[in-house]
């Protein structure tokens, strides 16, 4: 995105932050695993927008970039380690284990769900972010692309390989 | 099932409802024969439905306080906002304010623009539309779309789309890939200056293009 392009700003900016907050909660929850952790980078984001406003071209796929970029500064606050290490350890699951504050009671779709979150964790952290946005999100590959800085194509790959990952992590505990 | 690279892409792209009509309707006979691509589509299409039911449950839980201040606090009306867009607009003139109502030529566009839902890429011409968002006007509900050689705008009124806004996309090349035309938007500017409360949610835009893909 251009830096030049033209800004959301005021009233234009609140509409689309209140339209847009489910979906950055939900998003942040499925990188965090965590409720209060998704919210800490969500209240973090809407405060960063509000501050700089958000270009008015591609303005969903810069909030989920700023609530991504966020949680991987935060998590690499939490761990305070060198830049090589933490380079090293980017492709591996950095989230923490999946909170799943179920008031389900059919046990078998709460075992389906505690099933899928055990293996989506063990995804690394850019197949869950793809398979998030576009298998719970909806976002089109071009949003998804624009958000996570790569080509189109990478996109389309990652997700696909996610998909196919999450399901053998799945057949692999039957 | 083992599974080639290209049928895993050609696979989550289907899911995704990313292939174009021919190559969906290709996909499609291929999983009515091959019983284990099936299965395999079966298993990934609900490992999705799972995942976002697990990730959706965060909605269940109240919005912190902290978050809700922020967009309250915002909200506030600013009174010389309007003044600002008004100033911003005789500076540097009006742009691209066309009211066409969409021809004959142009009932694909139309219906494309009754059935499509936003951020899907579908053939349109020789190359694609792509949807952008839904939101509400004055005019009606409006569309922002984007074709391989023009974006715009267009607004509904009680059974056909006319277009509010248009300008050429530069350096387009297919593919629906969003790229701004310039700084000085005439789109950009009718959409900010004339959209009314949020952009249309999906569950809100699937009932409107539900509602629009039924009339005759």
């Amino acid at each position: 995105m251009s830096s030049n392009s033209e800004k959301l700003e005021g009233k234009a900016l609140n509409n689309l932050l209140v339209a847009e907050l489910q979906t950055m909660r939900k998003f942040t929850y499925s990188l965090t695993g965590s409720v209060d952790d998704a919210h800490d980078v969500v209240q973090l984001a809407v405060e960063r927008c509000l501050k700089s406003g958000v270009p008015a071209d591609g303005s969903r796929a810069w909030l989920f970039r700023v609530c991504r970029n966020l949680w991987i500064d935060e998590i690499r606050r939490r761990r305070r380690k060198p830049q090589d290490d933490f380079e090293e350890e980017r492709d591996s699951v950095v989230g923490s284990e999946f909170e799943l504050n179920l008031a389900e009671k059919d046990l078998s779709r709460r075992n389906q769900l505690q099933a899928v979150a055990a293996a989506f964790e063990k995804l690394s952290d850019e197949q869950r972010q793809a398979l998030s946005m576009s298998a719970i999100e909806g976002m089109s590959y071009q949003e998804i692309a624009t958000a996570l800085e790569l080509p189109m194509g990478t996109v389309m790959s990652r997700i696909a390989r996610a998909r196919l990952a999450l399901n053998q992590h799945l057949e692999g505990k039957k | 099932m083992t599974i080639s690279d290209e049928d895993a892409l050609l696979l989550s792209r289907y899911i995704d409802g990313n292939l174009d009509g021919k190559e969906s309707a290709g996909f499609k006979a291929r999983l009515l024969s091959e019983p284990e691509l099936l299965q395999l589509y079966e298993a990934l299409a609900q490992n999705d439905e799972v995942l976002s039911d697990m990730v959706g449950r965060i909605e269940s839980e109240p919005v912190p306080d902290e978050i809700e201040t922020l967009l309250t606090e915002s909200d506030r009306p600013n009174p010389y906002e309007r003044w600002q867009v008004i100033a911003a607009s005789v500076l540097v003139g009006v742009v691209v304010l066309s009211f066409l109502t969409v021809s004959d030529q142009d009932a694909e566009l139309a219906s494309l623009l009754d059935v499509t839902p936003s951020g899907q890429v579908v053939a349109y011409e020789a190359g694609s539309l792509e949807v952008i968002s839904t939101f509400e006007t004055q005019f009606g509900w409006c569309r922002e779309f984007m074709t391989t050689s023009e974006r715009g705008v267009a607004c509904r009124d009680s059974d056909s789309w006319t277009v509010m806004a248009s300008e050429p996309v530069l350096n387009g090349d297919g593919g629906g890939v969003y790229q701004p035309a310039g700084n000085d938007s005439g789109v950009q500017e009718f959409v900010l200056r004339e959209l009314l409360g949020p952009v249309a949610d999906r569950e809100i835009e699937t009932r409107l293009l539900a509602t629009w893909g039924e009339e005759p």
